[in-house]
């Protein structure tokens, strides 16, 4: 028996170009891992890459919803590329579901955009 | 550990979501405030825990909805 979780988002990016902004600096450290961090300011253009992460974060966590799961938030909800670019999520806390998760993420120089689909075993 | 300062709280609102303070009020709320966003959540929550040095729970970052049940989760740890 399967469920089906789908979750999407978009964000305007140039509201993550205030990186010295002390507001926008705390929500970084708490939100993103330094993985994250590290691969997002490695860009020439960070806030394409940190919008495009949040909305990643924001699509699984609607999709979780969607399963009625709700304990697993931002901090520990980590979006890496494997070796051919794919974002691949990571959940870096102990839960009991068994969840494939599945993340598309795009962006222009505009907007970011995520869509997220979840299948949960039972 | 900081200890609870309405005033503090306020600058946060006004800094974060950009709007005057006599409209921070009590019932001031996420679902009607159109600058209260899930991002502008996520960054007034960082600043509390950097303010106050302290960290907030899960549930009470979703449950703060309005400026007075943020004020009245943020006294529950800071005293």
């Amino acid at each position: 028996m399967q469920d089906i979780g789908i979750g999407t988002d978009i964000e305007d990016v140039r509201r993550f170009e205030n990186l010295r902004d002390p507001a926008f600096a705390a929500f970084l450290k708490k939100n993103f891992t330094q993985t994250e961090l590290d691969y997002c300011l490695s860009k020439d253009s960070p806030a394409s890459h940190l919008a495009a992460r949040y909305a990643g974060k924001e699509a699984v966590i609607k999709a979780l919803s969607s399963l009625n799961i709700t304990h697993i938030f931002y901090p520990v909800i980590e979006i890496v590329n494997n070796e051919r670019g794919v974002p691949c999520v990571r959940i870096n806390t102990e839960y009991n579901e068994k969840l494939h998760i599945k993340l598309s993420l795009s962006h222009s120089s505009g907007m970011a955009l995520a869509f997220c689909i979840i299948i949960q075993e039972a | 550990m900081a200890s609870f300062d309405e005033n503090t709280i306020k600058n946060i609102f006004c800094e974060v979501l950009g709007i005057p303070a006599e409209e921070v009020t009590d019932t001031l709320a996420y679902n009607s405030c159109v600058q209260w966003d899930s991002l502008k959540h996520l960054q007034m929550v960082a600043m509390f825990e950097e303010k106050f040095d302290i960290e907030i729970d899960m549930d009470d970052i979703i449950a703060m909805e309005n400026y007075g049940k943020v004020k009245e989760i943020l006294h529950k740890y800071l005293t």
